[in-house]
């Protein structure tokens, strides 16, 4: 299975006020590529792509945020998985990518390669809802069924190793894209989080 | 010292007073035994959205993800924790210009039997984050510290750390 195959599987199911929170490397490069959206928050850096969906679905409760984290980042932080877990949430779908490969690092193997299953990880830091796909079909119709529902809902999609060819440049830095982020929840929630500079000249 | 008479739970009271009234409104936490009477008050306290860690690093992440969408945000811990916490502060709280709270319980202060270590590497690894840090002692200085220290991280677009100590805190003996 293809990490782009899902995403592109993803991207048709997804509302335009989904937020989506992706972790820095191919998988934004590739979500970006697939469903360029202000609502997504792309590039999340090391271990913390889990915990900025947490800090975001916590505050907007109303809104959905899918996480789209990797292998080697949700092993870097997995104490997020039990924190995640204990808030009860409602509104998060979390897709890890697990290629069983730090891609981004050279691609040396990744805990995942060996024995450790993030889905048991997950059931045992009381997400219950967490289930592992190996085939696009599966992947569909898991990533369906939780988007159909609230909940918090973690689905590991197996995938290969290696990217596509030709994606787009992702030409955004982090702190660009944090101001095209914030802006889009300034809009879509009207209400100021960036504060104005220089009021007083 | 002023205001030796307040005890350990006033003063947590009073703690968590003053960054409320700084506008924190949501606070991630790991607990040291000298913040209990505060993480106590956080959690009675039905304003503040309160965000219990099993590792302090995912608080800074937390913390970044509500500022994104519009909180003030506090990420209270050890110091030992804020030592845990540097790769997400510099990755993503400095990277992402992000304004945050660090108030960080001083282990190994001045007058401490213990955590000497750990004391003598805080302030330096403030330091070398480029993350201005205020100490904290005195009762009255609580609500100013807080507010200014707020004002600062947003205006800087940084973190911004309050080191708590055991004087503040009352639960030294």
């Amino acid at each position: 299975m293809k990490r782009f195959d899902c995403f592109k599987s993803l991207a048709a199911m997804l509302g335009p006020d989904d937020i989506v929170v992706a972790n820095v490397g191919p998988i934004s490069r590739e979500w970006n590529a697939l469903r360029p959206s202000e609502a997504n928050l792309l590039q999340v850096n090391l271990g913390l792509c889990a915990a900025v969906g947490l800090g975001i679905a916590i505050t907007l409760p109303h809104r959905r945020v899918v996480i789209l984290d990797g292998d080697g980042n949700l092993l870097l932080n997995l104490a997020s998985l039990a924190d995640m877990a204990n808030q009860g949430l409602k509104n998060v779908l979390h897709i890890v990518l697990d290629n069983e490969t730090y891609e981004g690092g050279g691609g040396l193997p990744s805990a995942t390669a060996g024995k450790a299953d993030l889905a048991l990880i997950a059931k045992g830091a009381g997400i219950e809802n967490a289930r592992v796909v190996t085939v696009l079909d599966d992947f569909a119709q898991a990533a369906g069924d939780a988007l159909r529902s609230s909940g918090h809902r973690f689905i590991v999609a197996k995938v290969d190793k290696g990217t596509v060819e030709k994606l787009p440049t992702l030409t955004l830095d982090g702190k660009e894209g944090k101001y095209r982020f914030a802006r889009y929840i300034e809009r879509t929630e009207g209400k100021q989080i960036l504060r104005p500079r220089y009021t007083h000249i | 010292m002023t205001n030796s008479n307040m005890d350990a739970k006033a003063r947590a009271a009073a703690i968590l007073g003053g960054m409320k009234k700084a506008g924190i409104d949501l606070i991630a936490s790991l607990p040291d035994i000298n913040c209990l009477d505060l993480i106590g008050a956080l959690e009675r306290d039905g304003e503040i959205i309160h965000v219990p860690l099993c590792r302090e690093e995912e608080g800074v992440g937390i913390c970044a993800g509500a500022r994104l969408v519009g909180k003030k945000p506090a990420l209270l811990m050890q110091n030992a924790g804020l030592l845990n916490s540097c790769n997400g502060i510099v990755t993503t709280g400095i990277q992402l210009e992000l304004p945050l709270l660090l108030v960080v319980y001083y282990a190994g202060d001045i007058g401490d039997r213990g955590f000497a270590r750990v004391g003598t590497a805080t302030m330096p690894v403030l330091d070398a984050l480029g993350i201005r840090h205020y100490l904290l002692r005195d009762v009255e200085a609580i609500d100013w510290t807080f507010k200014n220290a707020w004002v600062l991280a947003e205006d800087s677009s940084r973190p911004v750390a309050v080191l708590l100590t055991k004087d503040v805190l009352g639960t030294r003996a």
